[in-house]
């Protein structure tokens, strides 16, 4: 299995769509930042610094990571279909269960290193612009969201890989559904509960500020009541992700194996 | 009687209802080379396949080293190496960096696997060049370095030649000879081109429509397609005491409809002719047969030529 991880890595080098996504870790905390070094007169440096990490996580976790997931999912499952490898993995032996289970394995991985980056990245220009000011709940929230995005990302890998089979869809696709998760917080007023607790991102984003709220790092008032109450508890939202990752895994791996046979 | 390292039972591969396979009997023995000769869409890789597992058959069985693939691909299939269809590699990687993936998931333990593989196929091991920017020689001779990369003791190659210069036809038929007579591999190879088949091949197999009309050694095959001087005459019997008492030849055959043949061509034959006569036989027809292979392909498969 281990073997089979490395080389999933391998096979990606010199794909172009790669640097973009390195790049595109990149891209979000330092945009915060360069905007938070205007605020510098007003806000204190300790502020400035949690303001950066909490912009980074909603930003560059919560909104990017689940395009960047789709797009490494339409590389990493059509990889062996477009290139003809599978017969040549086949007969190693590897099964299609084997190799599909890898590839989930190798999006979770990437989920938690994207999001640890993105982490990492505020950490070090927090520190240089303003003042460390970090809580030790801060890498337990960033490598939970990397784990939570990718099991929200993982319904939506499974309509891609049967209907499309195109970076540009996919990516549309996530969009529209990164979008439509944030724009739901906004009709708080008018949406039941429920429907933030369903919706994946939704839900993630609102555990993600519950947990920043307990720790006095976030102000909960700005949100709706309704929107208050729909926060989930941290094992609640354990299960239900466990839940959609267990499921999705099962279909993802069942429509894998009936193609490669 | 050898052992057969290949064995297969009644193979049968049915696509709707469509045999693609039909009752297939193959018997590969150790240490040589066997060579699966048929025109395209005959049945060559979908046997080749199932051989490997790939595909599941319709009804009957391969055994390889003695025991069911299917039930033993564990084993079995880390001593085999192959090559269906075209060569298939990530074409961002070069041809190193997609043999080591190979190595790496095999479990390889020889360090110099890939440098090895590389120089029997005579492809360079340190070469920038990405496997996307190969020519159709170049990716072949990849695919059956990965096929030799682990060392394997039997050999599967679907169309190995395909799209190889005729100089490196000659160089992977040197390779594949010595792999077998050196190295004590055991190979199948199958294809649509009847010299090469004939050169390199100890045993053939023939195949058409999914059907194994014919499996042959070399040295049968070649005692059907040589030369000779064939005689249509009224008495046969008589004819050879002649061959044997006044010529002394011993090399003829006698075949059924009063047809005797000499494999000798050195005889002149108004000689022989002059002779028969003397001893009041008579002479329908005489002829210089020359059988080629194809002419035995078309006789065997009851048909036109291979493409």
């Amino acid at each position: 299995m281990l073997s089979l991880i490395k080389c999933e890595f391998l096979k990606l080098k010199r794909k172009k769509i790669i640097y973009i996504i390195i790049l595109s870790a990149i891209l979000f905390p330092s945009a915060t930042a360069l905007l938070l070094l205007s605020r510098r007169a007003s806000d204190s440096p300790a502020q400035l610094y949690d303001e950066l990490y909490i912009n980074s996580i909603g930003t560059g976790i919560q909104f990017l990571l689940p395009i960047v997931i789709s797009i490494l999912a339409t590389i990493l499952f059509f990889t062996e279909r477009d290139n003809d490898t599978f017969k040549a993995l086949r007969t190693i032996p590897v099964t299609s269960r084997q190799l599909v289970l890898t590839k989930i394995t190798v999006l979770f991985l990437s989920s938690t290193l994207f999001a640890l980056v993105t982490h990492l990245l505020s950490l070090v220009l927090g520190s240089i612009f303003f003042s460390y000011n970090e809580s030790p709940e801060y890498i337990l929230i960033t490598i939970a969201n990397g784990i939570f995005i990718a099991c929200g990302t993982l319904p939506l890998i499974i309509l891609n890989v049967t209907f499309s089979r195109t970076y540009v869809f996919s990516i549309l696709m996530t969009v529209f559904y990164t979008v439509l998760s944030f724009f739901l917080v906004a009709l708080s007023p008018f949406l039941p509960k429920t429907v933030f607790r369903f919706v994946p991102i939704t839900s993630t984003t609102l555990w993600t500020a519950g947990v920043l709220g307990k720790i006095g790092k976030l102000g909960l008032e700005m949100y709706e009541a309704n929107l208050r109450a729909a926060i989930p508890s941290t094992l609640n939202i354990s299960i239900y992700m466990a839940l959609i990752g267990t499921v999705s895994i099962i279909i993802i791996v069942k429509l894998y194996e009936r193609w490669e046979s | 009687m050898n052992e057969f390292i290949i064995e297969t039972k009644g193979l049968t591969k049915k696509y709707g209802e469509q045999y693609a396979v039909k009752n297939v009997d193959i018997h590969v023995r150790k240490n040589t080379i066997y060579g699966l000769l048929g025109r395209n869409g005959a049945g060559k890789t979908t046997i080749m396949k199932m051989m490997l597992g790939i595909t599941k058959p319709t009804a009957g069985e391969v055994r390889i080293f003695g025991k069911d693939i299917r039930k033993n691909e564990k084993e079995i299939l880390p001593r085999i190496g192959n090559l269906i269809e075209n060569p298939g590699f990530y074409p961002n990687l070069t041809g190193t960096e997609n043999l080591k993936i190979f190595v790496e998931l095999r479990g390889v333990p020889q360090k110099d696997a890939v440098e090895k593989a590389l120089e029997l196929v005579s492809l360079p091991y340190k070469d920038k060049k990405l496997y996307g920017e190969y020519s159709l020689g170049m990716k072949q001779r990849l695919g059956i370095a990965l096929a030799i990369l682990h060392d394997p003791e039997l050999l599967i190659l679907d169309e190995p030649i395909n799209g190889l210069d005729p100089i490196g036809i000659a160089e992977m038929r040197k390779l594949l000879r010595q792999l077998c007579d050196e190295r004590g591999k055991t190979i199948i190879i199958s294809s649509h081109i009847l010299s090469e088949i004939q050169l390199i091949s100890d045993d053939i197999g023939i195949i058409d429509n999914g059907v194994l009309l014919e499996e042959l050694s070399i040295s049968d095959l070649r005692n059907k397609t040589r030369k000779s001087i064939g005689f249509l005459v009224s008495d046969t019997g008589k004819a050879a005491t002649i061959l044997e008492n006044v010529f002394r030849i011993r090399n003829y055959d006698v075949r059924a409809d009063e047809k005797i043949f000499i494999y000798d061509l050195t005889y002149d034959i108004s000689s022989l002719i002059k002779a028969f006569v003397k001893n009041d036989i008579e002479i329908y027809d005489a002829h210089v047969y020359e059988n080629t292979l194809e002419d035995y392909f078309k006789e065997v498969t009851g048909g036109v030529g291979i493409a």
